[in-house]
């Protein structure tokens, strides 16, 4: 199926609303195996099938451990993304625009500084993410106890801001032993990351928390008054995007860093496929996000291979021109 | 029937009064126009009386209940508004804009139907819009873009109407297709609608009740050959206007 053909099946009927997400399913399949049979070894299905080789079988699992991984993060971040985009009514916003991956990367390097890994990385991190996430909501209220989008988000980039010098300070006071793994965490790295049952069990709760309050997104993203006019309950509405974003993003950046891209551009990307409707947009922005980290990750993971790329910036890489050249065509139309 | 009645009704915004003891009782069939030199707090009023902005004292009661004790998605069934200034940021095509009027009408699973979707369709083509139910909203101009509220409202199908300006931006002749839509809605049972306009004449034509908002808490409303009078008129807009007859019809025509 073509891309105009999905774009002119933006109507409410029953059974072309699927079309799109099947479609994306298939890609996150097609890229899931992608991962499996890419690398320095090249797989032997029929062994592995008898299940004789174990070298083989660690291989395989190595690398779907590592495919799964990917997918949660991107699915992390690009429902982060679509959720914060309507909450600040801010088609620029991404998911670490309020701070959250600044407190979580100052505690991650706070960990790798004091030579700490592992859990207690791991542990840092959203530890400093949910610090952050409590600063904002906490500084961001006003006297009357009610949120402004306005507000929020300039509490959030003050922030943030706040963090990026804490990082910066970090990084120009480590010890050179340290800078590297510490610049690639910055950037988005998976290859540290240990099988992750955790983040897929955020990934699930978090789909499954804002599917029933999806198509009061769709009333939302278009104004506040508005949708207390058309009967949305505005503050608890509110509430529950921000802590569900906020979760969803500490989740990604504890144990992927900073991936970055992913969360501003898969839910424009979605949108530009005539995905408008929050009910259809966050499940696919879970399976376009997720399918291209697992291509960015295989990449990052194989192009300079033994060397490996921080996964950050082959998603940009990939991005960017897909994204642009959408652009451009929807404009040009 | 009683749709909407305001009770001692005190308005205060920004240090200024938009209204003291206001009581006003709009019933069914009834078509209010609402008047007021800028800023003097037309839309205050307006989102007061639809229940998204509490009023300072008094109450508002909606088909007898007290509407603050209402539980939103209901009164939303009831009331319907639409703003002034709705451009929208995100990507929509009209017609899912529409839709979005049957929102207060869906369960919390539940997704718009074959129903759900004519009506939308019939308010486009009501609204003149029927061929650009797929265009994206931000392709609209600012009158199309006004149409489509008004299409979004009429999706909606609320007994009682609020309209803040609802002909703004519009032409001449859909100027007065919207107003004929709108007052062709009141004769079916249970509807009224009170809009905010800038045009005396065609509030005068489409209205049978008048508000007028005079600023420093001075609020008349009543039916409108008691309301709309040279005098009431000059002191409202603080500029002398005339009164002229055009084939039996009374016209006021800045003096």
């Amino acid at each position: 199926m073509s891309i105009p053909d999905l774009q002119s099946q933006a109507t409410p009927h029953p059974g072309r609303r699927q079309a799109l997400l099947l479609v994306l399913g298939l890609i996150a399949a097609a890229s899931l195996l992608f991962a499996l049979v890419t690398g320095s070894v090249t797989l032997d299905w029929q062994a592995l099938w008898r299940g004789e080789d174990t070298q083989q079988r660690l291989i395989l699992e190595l690398r779907l451990a590592r495919a799964l991984n990917a997918f949660t993060c991107g699915g992390l971040l690009a429902l982060a993304g679509a959720l914060l985009q309507v909450l600040l009514r801010n088609p620029l916003a991404d998911p670490y625009i309020l701070g959250v991956s600044g407190g979580a990367s100052v505690g991650a390097l706070l960990a790798i500084l004091a030579g700490l890994g592992g859990v207690w990385m791991t542990g840092s991190a959203f530890a400093g993410a949910m610090l952050s996430i409590f600063l904002v909501f906490v500084l961001a209220h006003e006297r009357r106890g009610s949120w402004t989008p306005t507000r929020l988000l300039l509490t959030g980039v003050v922030i943030a801001a706040g963090w990026g010098a804490l990082i910066s300070f970090i990084l120009v006071t480590s010890p050179d032993t340290h800078l590297r793994g510490m610049l690639f965490w910055l950037m988005g790295d998976l290859s540290q990351s240990g099988a992750s049952l955790s983040g897929v069990v955020v990934l699930a709760a978090g789909l499954l928390l804002s599917l029933p309050i999806a198509r009061d997104l769709n009333v939302l993203v278009r104004g506040d008054l508005r949708a207390s006019a058309l009967g949305v309950p505005l503050q608890t509405l509110r509430l529950q995007i921000y802590g569900l974003s906020a979760l969803l993003t500490a989740t990604a950046v504890t144990f992927a860093g900073n991936v970055g891209f992913v969360g501003l551009i898969i839910p424009h990307f979605m949108r530009l496929l005539g995905a408008h409707d929050h009910r259809i947009l966050l499940p696919a922005c879970v399976l376009a996000g997720g399918s291209l980290v697992i291509i960015a990750d295989t990449l990052a993971r194989t192009l300079l291979a033994p060397q490996q790329l921080p996964v950050g910036i082959v998603t940009a890489l990939i991005g960017v021109p897909v994204f642009l050249y959408l652009l451009h065509r929807n404009s040009a139309r | 029937m009683t749709l909407l009645e305001a009770h001692g009704l005190g308005i205060t915004i920004g240090g200024k009064t938009v209204c003291e003891d206001l009581s006003l009782r709009i019933g069914a069939g009834q078509a209010w126009g609402m008047l007021g030199q800028n800023g003097i707090g037309k839309t205050t009023l307006l989102l007061t009386l639809a229940g998204l902005r509490p009023p300072d004292c008094g109450e508002i009661r909606l088909k007898g209940k007290p509407l603050a004790q209402c539980d939103r998605p209901e009164v939303a069934r009831d009331i319907g508004v639409v703003l002034q200034d709705n451009r929208e940021l995100f990507p929509s095509t009209a017609l899912e804009t529409a839709l979005i009027g049957r929102h207060p009408y869906l369960k919390r699973w539940q997704w718009e139907d074959r129903a759900d979707l004519d009506k939308a369709l019939d308010a486009l083509r009501a609204m003149d819009l029927a061929g650009m139910a797929q265009r994206d909203v931000g392709t609209l101009s600012g009158g199309e873009h006004q149409r489509l509220q008004i299409a979004t409202l009429l999706t909606q199908d609320p007994a009682l109407s609020l309209l803040d300006e609802p002909i703004n931006h519009l032409d001449l002749r859909h100027q007065i297709r919207t107003l004929e839509i709108l007052s062709r809605r009141l004769s079916s049972p249970g509807r009224a609608l009170l809009m905010v306009l800038h045009d005396i004449n065609l509030a005068a034509r489409f209205c049978d009740h008048i508000l007028l908002v005079c600023g420093d808490g001075i609020v008349r409303a009543g039916p409108r050959d008691e309301v709309l009078t040279l005098e009431n008129l000059n002191a409202l807009y603080g500029y002398p206007l005339r009164q002229v007859e055009v084939e039996g019809r009374v016209v006021f025509v800045p003096g």
